[in-house]
């Protein structure tokens, strides 16, 4: 008997405790598959780098002005006067691009590892969604710091949607809630951002990961064979999901806590000048992760290259009905993984290009200009530039 | 709910005077010869230009991406920084991506405002 024991057949007396506690022991000692290495910790540190993001943004709440008048200068009380307001929002910021990063990674790795095939389709649906969601939470608080490239982004970002047939001017006037990005944008974003997102993500995530235990870990078996029992898991070499996996996890997220800490005190992303509605800057960007659909707009007509990543996106949403095969091994797979591979190469292009783009850079020892579309020119002196 | 979230007119925004970001009047002798100023025009971003003593009106929004064109006095262009369209003072598109050209605002000057005509 140990001294929980009267409180657990209190509740006993009432509801089954004893057996949801010995349900939810089995259930996490499930074993993982021998093959599960460190990328399948990505899911989790995912998850561990929301709630980092919860925490920070609350704490900037606290502080945070969602006005045209006093968002920006919030944002700068908050980063130079609030005790550990700097770390606080760096560490929001930083957090912002990795969870995005991770759940790449995360995604990536369950397209070359076949896992979102039967029976994880539902599962991966809910993940590509919840990539939709982070991307949400990256656009709608790019804008909250109210700073000239955050305005102007958030103008672009907006407008593309605009060019879309029949609902594109519905969809952009609904989102900026007035003709331009202004007022009614900032307060959209900021309810998008801090309620709307947070709790579609929760409730995805809620999902996701019922179906990940219940269906465990993916096999790298076809789909047409039975899946492993845990007895033939466990044979093989798999290590219960509890302590074994959860102890790589901590380790991961621990790391992860390092590199954010790390970034935020040696990288500090600060705002730029306040937004000015009425001038754009030279060479605005939207944040990396948009960068190649960005690019995509430089080179082909709007309704192209906003289409492009909208059927990009139902084709991966749509993947597990799209590729039949029962293979789940990425070398039983040559067509999908050399897609795959195709699509990273040329998504990874494209931002490079965008990140590029209307820059001016030394590469050894030449001094080269990038246009809009990224082409390099020589540049011969100051002034002047030449093909 | 879509009535509810739907964009008030621009009449319900914005003051009918042409103004800067802060709310005060931009005046037609604050303009000097060869420059071009953006602003507030009926809850519209519009670019004035002061040419040859005249006073020109545009929609200062881009119609390709959204960001706000300026004048270039010395090629006697009007110009997006984003990604390159020209224009010229017609509002039509002489160079880059924009689908279409600058709608031409008719300003007038009253009490030493400017207004849509």
């Amino acid at each position: 008997m140990n001294r929980f024991d009267p409180i657990l057949d209190w509740v006993q007396d009432r509801i089954d405790i004893r057996g949801a506690l010995a349900f939810l022991s089995d259930n996490i000692r499930k074993p993982i598959p021998k093959h599960a290495n460190f990328l399948y910790t990505f899911g989790s540190i995912a998850l561990f780098i929301f709630g980092l993001q919860a925490i920070t943004g609350i704490l900037m709440l606290v502080y945070y002005k969602p006005t045209v008048k006093e968002a920006y200068d919030s944002v700068q009380y908050i980063h130079n006067t609030v005790p550990f307001g700097w770390l606080i929002r760096q560490i929001h910021v930083w957090g912002a691009n990795l969870m995005v990063f991770i759940v790449f990674v995360h995604m990536v790795k369950t397209f070359f590892y076949g896992a979102y095939k039967k029976p994880r389709e539902i599962t991966w649906m809910f993940g590509v969604v919840l990539f939709g969601i982070v991307l949400g939470f990256g656009f709608t608080g790019y804008l909250l710091p109210w700073d000239q490239l955050a305005f102007w982004a958030t103008t672009v970002g907006t407008e593309v949607p605009g060019s879309m047939p029949i609902l594109g001017p519905m969809i952009r006037e609904l989102m900026r809630g007035q003709a331009d990005v202004g007022e009614a944008t900032l307060g959209r974003f900021f309810i998008a951002h801090i309620i709307v997102l947070p709790v579609l993500f929760i409730g995805a995530v809620g999902v996701h990961l019922f179906l990940i235990r219940y269906f465990g870990t993916s096999p790298l078996s076809r789909t047409d064979e039975p899946e492993p029992t845990k007895e033939e898991i466990g044979n093989a070499g798999g290590k219960p999901f509890w302590p074994n996996h959860v102890l790589k996890e901590g380790v991961a997220c621990y790391i992860l806590l390092g590199v954010v800490i790390t970034l935020a005190v040696y990288l500090p992303l600060m705002p730029g000048p306040p937004a000015d509605p009425y001038s754009t800057p030279d060479g605005i960007k939207p944040e990396w992760y948009f960068l190649p659909m960005f690019q995509l707009l430089k080179y082909l007509p709007e309704p192209i290259a906003v289409g492009l990543p909208g059927l990009a996106g139902l084709i991966i949403f749509l993947l597990p009905f799209l590729d039949r095969s029962p293979e789940r091994h990425p070398s039983r797979r040559p067509v999908a993984v050399w897609s795959g591979i195709a699509f990273l190469v040329v998504t990874f292009g494209l931002g490079i290009l965008g990140g590029l783009s209307e820059t001016t850079r030394d590469i050894m020892g030449t001094t080269y200009h990038f246009d809009a579309k990224g082409i390099p020119h020589v540049v011969s002196d100051s002034t002047s530039v030449e093909p | 709910m879509l009535a509810y979230l739907s964009p008030l007119s621009p009449d319900q925004l914005g003051s009918q005077d042409f103004q800067d970001a802060d709310g005060n009047p931009i005046t037609p002798d604050t303009l000097s010869e060869g420059t071009g100023r953006v602003g507030s025009l009926s809850g519209r971003p519009t670019l004035v230009i002061k040419k040859d003593g005249q006073l020109l009106g545009y929609d200062a929004v881009c119609s390709h991406l959204g960001c706000i064109v300026r004048w270039n006095n010395a090629k006697n262009a009007i110009e997006c920084p984003c990604h390159g369209g020209v224009f010229d003072l017609n509002g039509a598109v002489t160079a880059g991506p924009p689908p279409s050209g600058l709608e031409i605002v008719k300003i007038r000057i009253h009490d030493n405002r400017i207004h849509r005509a």
